[in-house]
């Protein structure tokens, strides 16, 4: 194998597949990155078993052949090396890569491909959607996700495929953010899925810029490409929480407030409130949102926030950090706040109301 | 005590306050910083019993007074403020009240009489530029050792000469750096001291910006002040150890290259460095330097660099973080490699500047 590259493209594929390839604890050849010349295109891919991710390198092959090499040396070593300099790949005897550039020479010692582990590719009908709005539903929800181990059906985001529209859901038990996102075509015995943590970030690095992301998702698998890369990843077993119980049509009470300003408010008395638990209380009438919060030995914090309108009143405890998570990923200037009661869900949206909420369980306050 | 401020003043001496006081581990009280208003000054100050430091305040007094308050809670509450009028307020039992705005942050303190004595600036003290103090500190500090075994080496070690400061700061096994600069301290009591590296860091970052600085030496102790701050830092006890014996006074070969492109080619080639021991080789040549690196299970690397004048050759070895690291902190474009063998230290400076030395210690190679 015999290739050349320009050092951007080289480093910019090689940094879209390398977070992929697997750390110490993994099979060797998992470390590494395949680097294939076939068919005059050039491709970089790696796996961990569990996310695969095979990338398209703009470059010049003057001899197909493929290798793979530790992604995380190659990746440094690239990076380092002068801009604007042609970088050389020539596969040696003893599955060795020597790359050269300027002055330069690295050899270093790789795996032959046979054992690197075969990536399924997109065959099939999927459905087309830009990447923009993919990244989008994917910030609005993955923040909720659950990263304990033991709950791993919730260390992932579910996409519930119902008949009109795909809900995207992610919760850890204590709150939960939902989204909509474009109807995604699946085969009849597929009605949802849940995407691993690990894949979902993946996603966002390798399509953020894409304008049509294929999407196909199949048993226990999901297969995502666009024309330079394909990404597929194992699906979490298992059945997902059920959540539909949670939605409901209208609330007593209801305010508009800004949500840059309930955001630093809420993030300020936090601040004061109890190391272990962040309780604060939130006090909402048709004029103001009180927040507050008392520690024993430590302060306490008070903050009042204009309502821009709104009707009903409550007195409820949150988890601050939760809180200041759904006001941070909201994306809409006013905020949407909704409450049944000091034992209900309380639920935040955006003011344009487009289908993403958020929702996040009272704490009972010592009064 | 009833104080008020612009956001920025206040934040800006809080952040300069905070990074002194202690964690958890140390004494409640030390974890506070102080605020006190006296005499028509606001200070804030903090200290972890080692450093000090104190810091002048632009703000309004309403009320004169002191007290305490977790250096941690008040610095991110006031970081989070809206860009307005903060008014500080003590109460009962300690209490200091923060009102901003809508907000209202009432912070549990403890009272100012526990709180260690802070520094007094001295009458005596020398003055020095700020941007040579600095340099200093570049120039060295990433030599110093931060293993808390070898704890004479953890700070910059000042050698007092009748006419010149000398400023060094050695790991003990890889690495020396050297500087001169113009007399720091007058002092009849000795001839030389160690400032340790947190002291170093925080005199940094308190004196970033300070044309001139004061310098005294006290008991065991030194004093650093501007118009707005004073840091005081204990000493490092003990005996630093006799570092010129390493410096080496003669060499047989000398190579000039360019800083930039010996520095990049190395941390180029460490990469395939065995990950123990961390060696480049460099084979000196009268024209070029050949910079290269092994690793059993990675591969190997050369690259080559040329000499822009130089005489002599050898094959030696060095640690390439200790090369790196010193290639880095020079500040010319060129710089100057003089050896004597592959078991001899060897010695890189800049060109341009007869004022900073650094010794490698060479790495024997398979």
């Amino acid at each position: 194998m015999e290739l050349i590259f320009e050092k951007d493209d080289l480093l910019h594929s090689l940094q879209l597949v390398q977070s992929v390839a697997g750390g110490r604890n993994t099979l060797p050849i998992l470390a590494n990155v395949l680097i294939r010349a076939q068919d005059g295109r050039i491709e970089c891919s790696a796996t961990d078993l569990e996310v695969g991710i095979k990338v398209k390198v703009d470059g010049t092959i003057n001899e197909e052949g493929s290798i793979t090499v530790a992604a995380k040396k190659i990746t440094d070593i690239v990076r380092e090396l002068p801009s604007d300099m042609q970088i050389t790949l020539v596969t040696t005897a003893n599955d060795r890569v020597e790359l050269t550039c300027g002055t330069g020479v690295y050899k270093i010692i790789g795996l032959p491909d046979d054992d690197f582990p075969e990536l399924p590719s997109a065959e099939g009908e999927g459905t087309t959607i830009d990447g923009e709005t993919l990244c989008a539903v994917i910030d609005k929800t993955e923040f909720a996700a659950s990263n304990e181990e033991f709950r791993y059906q919730l260390n992932g985001l579910y996409f519930n495929l119902l008949e009109d529209k795909t809900e995207v859901v992610a919760t850890d038990m204590h709150y939960l953010a939902l989204t909509h996102c474009p109807l995604i075509k699946a085969p009849e015995e597929i009605d949802g899925f849940i995407v691993p943590l690990k894949a979902v970030k993946e996603i966002s690095r390798t399509f953020a810029n894409s304008p049509h992301v294929k999407i196909l998702p199949l048993k226990n698998q999901l297969l995502l490409s666009d024309e330079n890369a394909t990404l597929t990843t194992r699906l979490v077993e298992g059945e997902y929480q059920s959540y539909q119980t949670l939605i409901r049509e209208t609330s007593p009470g209801r305010v508009v407030v800004s949500r840059e300003a309930i955001l630093r408010a809420t993030r300020r008395v936090a601040l004061l409130s109890n190391p272990k638990s962040f309780a604060i209380r939130l006090e909402i009438d048709p004029e103001n949102i009180q927040i507050s919060t008392e520690t024993p030995e430590v302060g306490e914090a008070h903050e009042t926030v204009k309502v821009e309108s709104g009707t009903g009143n409550v007195k409820i405890g949150l988890d601050a950090n939760r809180l200041t998570e759904i006001f941070t990923h909201i994306e809409s200037e006013s905020v949407i706040v909704e409450f049944s009661g000091e034992f209900e869900f309380f639920i935040v949206k955006p003011e344009s109301e487009d289908g993403h909420m958020c929702f996040i369980a009272p704490m009972r306050l010592k009064s | 005590m009833k104080l008020a401020f612009e956001k920025d003043e206040l934040l800006y001496a809080l952040q300069l306050v905070q990074g002194v006081a202690g964690g958890r581990t140390t004494l409640p009280i030390l974890s506070n910083l102080l605020i006190r208003a006296e005499n028509g000054n606001i200070e804030c100050a903090s200290t972890d019993l080692e450093v000090s430091i104190k810091v002048r305040v632009l703000g309004t007094i309403i009320e004169e007074g002191a007290v305490t308050v977790s250096a941690k809670k008040l610095t991110d509450i006031v970081r989070e403020l809206p860009d307005s009028m903060i008014e500080l307020t003590t109460t009962a039992n300690y209490r200091l009240d923060l009102t901003c705005g809508e907000g209202i942050y009432k912070i549990y303190g403890l009272s100012d009489e526990d709180f260690p004595q802070l520094p007094l600036t001295d009458e005596n003290a020398i003055t020095v530029d700020g941007d040579t103090l600095r340099n200093v500190i570049y120039r060295t500090e990433f030599a110093a050792s931060t293993e808390e075994v070898r704890y004479l080496l953890n700070g910059l070690h000042f050698n007092l000469n009748k006419e010149k400061t000398e400023v060094v700061a050695t790991d003990g096994i890889r690495q020396l750096a050297l500087t001169y600069c113009d007399l720091l301290v007058r002092t009849e009591e000795t001839n030389s001291f160690t400032v340790p590296l947190k002291a170093i860091k925080e005199i940094s970052r308190t004196f970033a910006n300070s044309q001139e600085i004061k310098v005294s030496l006290g008991k065991n102790q030194l004093i650093l002040s501007d118009d707005n701050a004073t840091l005081s830092t204990r000493l490092v006890e003990g005996e630093y150890p006799k570092y010129h014996e390493i410096i080496p006074s003669s060499f047989e070969g000398r190579a000039v290259v360019s800083r930039e492109a010996i520095l990049q080619a190395t941390r180029r080639v460490a990469l395939l460095s065995d990950p123990k021991q961390f060696a480049v080789c460099l084979e000196i040549e009268p024209g070029e330097i050949r910079v290269s690196a092994k690793a059993p299970e990675l591969g190997e690397a050369y690259e080559t660099v040329a000499v822009e004048s130089g005489s002599g050759s050898v094959r030696i070895g060095s640690e390439a973080r200790a090369l790196t690291d010193t290639l880095a902190h020079i500040v010319a474009e060129s710089v100057v490699i003089e050896f004597s063998g592959e078991f001899s230290q060897f010695t890189i400076k800049p060109i341009g500047d007869d004022q900073q030395l650094h010794v490698i210690m060479p790495i024997r190679l398979e």
